[in-house]
């Protein structure tokens, strides 16, 4: 591209509307000095012939512009422009920036510029102590700048100044822009909703070996009291400025692809310059962290505000140191929680025990009362039946006794009683027989006579004199129930002798 | 008197023979002979109640002593 086309189109790419219009006045300018060379070029006049034509050599060409550049451009612009690419050169301490204008993603203009060494140190040392960022490419500038044109290198734009200011505004908004994108995706609590390991041992570490901040991590944990073990795994990584967002990014890539290896992943540094830590605020990292299967935890120390990365970081600790202690914390509340069981566990055996000895104490207080209550009453009770047992034969003997003293009395007074009746009986009887005597042998003489007299009469002689007889019928005396029939022989006794009849008839009654 | 006898066949005995002198159911006989057998009972069962409430009160005491010894 020759240098003329290529002047003008990034002119008008490059400047703020404010300055086209001042573009616009002195290429009007330009044209006009273009008028002035020595020998009228013939590439302003279109209608020249091939005969009449004036050549040129490029040196007057570039020459001409460069007059009229130093014309016209004589003081600084501030400009704004991002860097894409440093070109800083240690040997020399001359810096030679790429300058492009994006829009929409598209390069619309683009400068080369220059920084010469000691305008260089003071506006890096300007930029840093303000943005906390390293002067590096990829950030967005608002610079002071001549705008020159050599015949040897062309256009280019020389830094003079620069206001920091600017650079942290775009910082923050680009910061801004990451969170409200990650908000926006509903990635931003993704890593802080995972569980984090009830003990997280296994650690995938991305740091640098010589950071202060992993000594500090690694010595923190190796020297905890409590002796708990952790396993640290080192994945190196730059931690800050250009190619941090790469490197981190690489290698959380490699901790994903062997997760089941690991309880967390840690992001360490901490020590030295606190510059180029924008890398944390870059959405293509912020949005790898807030994404990643594994917990996250920060601890990239520094004294600036919270970058996005540590934001959406499942946990986030200002210093590695605090991050160890944060790991040990989670040992030693769990091993409180042991603790705590244990000796509750004890406490609860010694209640359970202590009631259940209580009770049983109490069961056998309550045991030996009841059975010195039973005994007593039982005591008591057979006491009382002794003591009736006791009265009874009491009661009994000497009832026994009474009954023996009537016996005895009846005993000794009966034998008398006797005595007396027998003796009035025997009396009784004498004097019967005193009194009675004489009637009594009469009596007994009647009573002879008279039994004399009927045993007289009763003599069977005696009736056969009287005239009676006896008949009898087979040696039997007719009386009663005996009845002779005809036929019959009879015997009668009379006195003078028997007589032997016969019965003819009979007539009886 | 036979040693087999017990007090209630004693003092069965006896209230007979009291009843039959009391009644004088009983001949001059047999008199003399029945109250000495009634004398002999009745001195048996005066010392069978004694020796009967004696040995009842030792064995009382005694459960009183064991209770003693129980408290």
């Amino acid at each position: 591209m020759p240098y003329q086309s290529r002047f003008i189109c990034c002119i008008k790419a490059t400047f703020p509307d404010e300055i086209c219009l001042l573009i616009s006045i002195k290429t009007i300018r330009f044209t006009q000095d273009f008028a002035t060379l020595p020998n009228q070029p013939a590439v302003m006049d279109q209608a020249h012939s091939q005969s009449e034509r004036q050549v040129y050599s490029l040196f007057d060409i570039t020459e001409s512009i460069s007059r009229m550049f130093r014309k016209h451009y004589a003081m600084p612009f501030w400009i704004r422009a991002e860097i894409s690419k440093l070109n800083l050169y240690p040997h020399s301490g001359h810096c030679y920036p790429d300058l492009v204008d994006r829009h929409q993603g598209k390069v619309r203009a683009q400068v080369r510029g220059i920084i010469w060494r000691d305008d260089l140190f003071e506006i890096t040392r300007k930029f840093e102590s303000v943005t906390r960022e390293s002067f590096r490419e990829g950030i967005h500038i608002m610079f002071l700048a001549y705008v020159r044109f050599s015949s040897e290198y062309g256009l280019s734009l020389q830094i003079i100044d620069i206001e920091p200011l600017f650079t942290l505004g775009e910082l923050a908004r680009e910061k801004l822009l990451t969170i409200e994108r990650l908000k926006k995706e509903g990635r931003f609590n993704q890593n802080k909703l995972l569980e984090i390991p009830l003990l997280p041992s296994r650690l995938a570490v991305i740091s640098a070996e010589t950071s202060k901040g992993y000594s500090d991590l690694k010595v923190t944990l190796e020297k905890n009291i409590s002796g708990y073990r952790f396993h640290l795994h080192m994945f190196h990584a730059l931690l800050q400025g250009d190619g941090a967002v790469e490197s981190i990014r690489r290698q959380l890539l490699a901790i994903q692809a062997q997760k089941h290896l690991f309880d967390a992943v840690l992001i360490i540094r901490g020590g030295g310059d606190e510059t180029g830590m924008s890398c944390y605020d870059n959405y293509a990292l912020a949005s790898l962290v807030a994404g990643f299967p594994l917990p996250v935890i920060t601890g990239i120390g520094h004294s600036t505000n919270e970058t996005v990365a540590e934001m959406v970081a499942a946990i986030n600790k200002i210093t590695p140191t605090a991050v160890a202690h944060y790991l040990i914390g989670r040992f030693d509340e769990f091993s409180n929680r042991i603790g705590n069981a244990a000796a509750m566990l004890e406490l609860s055996a010694r209640l359970i025990l202590q009631t259940a000895s209580d009770r049983f104490a109490k069961a056998s207080e309550d045991f030996v009362d009841a059975s010195f209550e039973l005994i007593k009453t039982e005591l008591q009770h057979t006491d009382v039946l002794g003591r009736e047992i006791r009265d009874l034969v009491n009661a009994t003997v000497f009832n026994h006794r009474i009954a023996l003293s009537r016996y005895e009395t009846g005993i000794s007074t009966g034998p008398a009683r006797i005595f007396i009746q027998s003796d009035t009986k025997i009396a009784e009887l004498q004097r019967m027989i005193l009194v009675h005597k004489n009637h009594f042998i009469k009596q007994q003489i009647d009573h002879l006579n008279h039994t004399q007299g009927k045993v007289h009469l009763l003599d069977p002689v005696n009736v056969l004199k009287r005239g009676f007889s006896i008949t009898r019928l087979n040696g039997k005396a007719l009386k009663g129930e005996i009845k002779p029939a005809a036929g019959d022989e009879l015997e009668t006794e009379t006195l003078s002798g028997k007589i032997f009849s016969t019965v003819i008839n009979k007539e009886l009654s | 008197m036979k040693k087999e006898i017990n007090y209630t066949q004693a003092i069965t005995e006896l209230e007979a023979i009291v009843s039959e002198i009391e009644n004088a159911s009983i001949g001059v006989d047999e008199l003399s002979e029945k109250v000495k057998r009634a004398a002999e009972l009745i001195k048996y069962c005066r010392s069978r109640l004694t020796a009967t409430e004696k040995e009842v009160n030792a064995i009382l005491g005694s459960l009183g002593n064991d209770e003693d010894l129980q408290e």
